[in-house]
């Protein structure tokens, strides 16, 4: 019986009817990996709109109902969170937009569907996130405890504050005041990104999918970790997907040149095609080109390897080694080197430690299960 | 090294990775022919428990739990690693089920009739639990009811009773020749020891039973037994805040419940003595209509 591989899990997105062959052995493989990568619930759109759901095993179809009712929920849930953010914070912002999974939730579009996140994310205009932070910590919503090194480092470097957990719903705000981190250079003039911007029915302020696919390909592209990259490629290509149109790759285009994130578009546009087959216009590939690297066969080599699903199960040959390029590729973009050095070395300390007496060295023993 | 196992838990399955003797012995003396060595069965969830790592599991081991790829929770001393795993399988099924409207209750029956006990810890819950399963009833469940949507309709989700404190003796000398698990000594509830119920509940695992009746239990030690009736609206708030996914499934589980209580009796029972209660219940519940 043949383990499955992580081409085949693309494969099962690509062309859903390559899953008829499969034993209920690699079913539930399927299920560990999509569960893993919070893609259960898009998944099982996926096998709805080919037609075939009802011809997957019992067993495993009961898991993909579990997820889409879970996913359902976790939509139900965000709209509440936001709407609460938005009248709480209603006076304080020049601006306040939902970005990432929430922007995708609140756009009501295919690629917000069936997606599941760990927090909220929103970004309003530098000066008042103090007042953000102060109003929101007023209503509930408390900054975890954080070492002194990181609490440095988000208010220094990075391009949002810590993040805020609600004390009696667990939800978690990420506040942003850029899409990029400052400390690497490459920030962007946010209060001119947000100009990009469409309200929904709902009166929710969310980027334009021009302006949601950039940032969605520069989250993806210009960052030390892809531990979720398979489902950011899949956004991608249902952003894509559903937006393909002149319009949108002309605003797409000049939005890459203005912010200077050409490279990663390009690259984000390489790796839908390689892995998820998706449709990009010739034009649009020929106007890109300028921005291939001259190292991209390295490039290649760490992203056609950590882009795909990602699980014990199915990691490609190389997989960790592709894996710690990523990571050092990441913090080479977003930190100069003398920070970057200091940086390691307060992490590196922390795992050292942990790796020689064990990962919970440092955990005070909590009974609550 | 470590093996893996499968445990055959209707409507759910497990499989377990663990090279822990402790936690093989205490499942295999918990689920009997249900516990087996994995060979090709398809397991729903596969979970870990595995012995921390580093110079620290010398001096002061720890257990660890896994749901696949996910730690959900900080790691435990490593005497209590088998209850670690039983809560690490509720915490499981709470997390991902949502096909049944699931209540933190146990479910006993009497031919197809069931009765749910919701109740707070230090309840005395679980001891009338076991006291009812060893005398003429059969478990369904003893923490989590599974309710099929808009139905009256239980499925069994058979587990051991988990047992607290002084549960602990008085269950010893009520069930001499009861399977029970080794003590886990200082969890969050206290000691807690589990105890598998008799084989005519396990041999009943997939037969489903009707809910008539709902009764929120009391034990206290100086009183005899009274008996309220609830009304609607209190029994159903106490459902709801009992329920684990009632956030979840919203409208589907509003409507559940209170169809639930709408056709059932609802009690509320304060007692010292269990052999009253049995007869209370068959009197005034089972046989009742």
């Amino acid at each position: 019986m043949n383990k499955l591989s992580a081409d085949d899990v693309c494969q099962a997105f690509i062309a859903p009817k390559s899953t008829l062959a499969f034993t209920p052995k690699q079913w539930q493989q399927l299920v560990l990996i999509l569960r893993h990568q919070q893609l259960l619930a898009c998944y099982s759109s996926t096998f709805k709109q080919a037609g075939i759901f009802e011809q997957i095993p019992k067993q495993t179809q009961r898991h993909f109902l579990n997820a889409d009712v879970l996913a359902q929920n976790h939509k139900k849930q965000v709209v509440f969170e936001a709407a609460e953010l938005k009248r709480e914070l209603a006076d304080k912002p020049q601006y306040l937009i939902f970005l990432k999974g929430a922007g995708y939730t609140l756009s009501g579009a295919p690629v917000g569907d069936t997606r599941i996140y760990n927090d909220i994310d929103i970004l309003a205009d530098k000066k008042s996130i103090d007042a953000i932070e102060k109003r929101l910590c007023l209503i509930g919503w408390l900054s975890e405890e954080l070492t002194e090194h990181d609490e440095k480092y988000y208010r220094k470097w990075a391009h949002e504050i810590p993040p805020l957990r609600h004390g009696k719903r667990g939800t978690i705000v990420d506040v942003h005041h850029n899409i990029v981190p400052i400390i690497s250079g490459r920030h962007l003039d946010a209060d001119k990104f947000a100009t990009n911007t469409v309200t929904t029915e709902d009166g929710f302020q969310i980027l334009s999918f021009a302006a949601m696919t950039l940032h969605s390909l520069i989250h993806l592209f210009f960052n030390e970790e892809v531990k979720k990259g398979y489902r950011d490629l899949i956004d991608l290509h249902t952003l894509i997907t559903t937006n393909n149109n002149e319009a949108f790759w002309l605003d797409l285009i000049t939005l890459a040149k203005e912010t200077d994130f050409g490279l990663e578009l390009f690259l984000a546009c390489r790796y839908t095609q390689k892995i998820l087959k998706t449709e990009v216009p010739e034009s649009v590939q020929k106007e890109i080109s300028q921005f291939c690297p001259w190292n991209i066969a390295f490039v290649d080599f760490i992203y056609e390897k950590t882009l795909k699903p990602n699980h014990p199960l199915c990691k490609p040959k190389f997989f960790a080694l592709a894996e710690f390029a990523v990571l050092i590729r990441g913090h080479f973009q977003k930190m100069p080197l003398h920070i970057l050095i200091y940086h390691l070395l307060c992490k590196g300390g922390v795992s050292v430690i942990q790796s020689i007496f064990g990962k919970h060295v440092f955990t005070k023993e909590l009974d609550q299960p | 090294m470590s093996d893996n196992y499968f445990i055959d838990l209707h409507p759910f399955s497990f499989s377990v990775n663990t090279a822990l003797p402790q936690v093989i012995q205490n499942l295999s003396t918990i689920y009997g022919s249900r516990f087996r060595k994995l060979s090709t069965e398809v397991a729903d969830y596969e979970l870990s428990v595995q012995k921390s790592s580093g110079i620290r599991s010398f001096i002061k081991p720890q257990a660890r739990f896994f749901c696949d790829q996910q730690e959900p929770f900080k790691p435990l001393s490593f005497q209590k690693a088998y209850a670690f795993l039983e809560w690490g399988m509720n915490w499981t099924v709470a997390g991902n089920e949502v096909q049944h409207v699931i209540i933190h209750s146990a479910v006993l029956a009497k031919g197809n009739k069931a009765i749910l006990f919701p109740a707070p810890p230090g309840s005395g819950k679980s001891t009338l639990t076991a006291y009812l399963a060893h005398n003429g009833w059969r478990l369904l469940s003893d923490e989590m009811a599974l309710i099929i949507p808009n139905t009256q309709t239980v499925v069994p989700f058979v587990r051991p009773i988990c047992l607290k404190n002084q549960s602990i003796d008085i269950a010893k000398t009520l069930f001499p020749d009861g399977k029970f698990s080794d003590i886990a000594k200082d969890t969050h509830k206290g000691d807690v020891i589990h105890l598998s119920p008799p084989e005519s509940s396990w041999e009943n695992q997939t037969n489903t039973a009707e809910l008539v009746g709902v009764v929120f239990p009391n034990y206290r030690a100086n009183q005899d037994l009274q008996i309220y009736q609830l009304d609607k609206t209190q029994a159903f708030m106490q459902l709801v805040d009992n329920a684990f996914n009632y956030s979840v499934l919203r409208e589907t589980a509003f409507s559940t419940l209170t169809n639930v209580i709408e056709n059932v009796q609802t009690f509320e029972i304060f007692h010292n003595d269990l052999a009253q209660v049995a007869a209370f219940l068959e009197q005034e519940i089972i046989d009742f209509e």
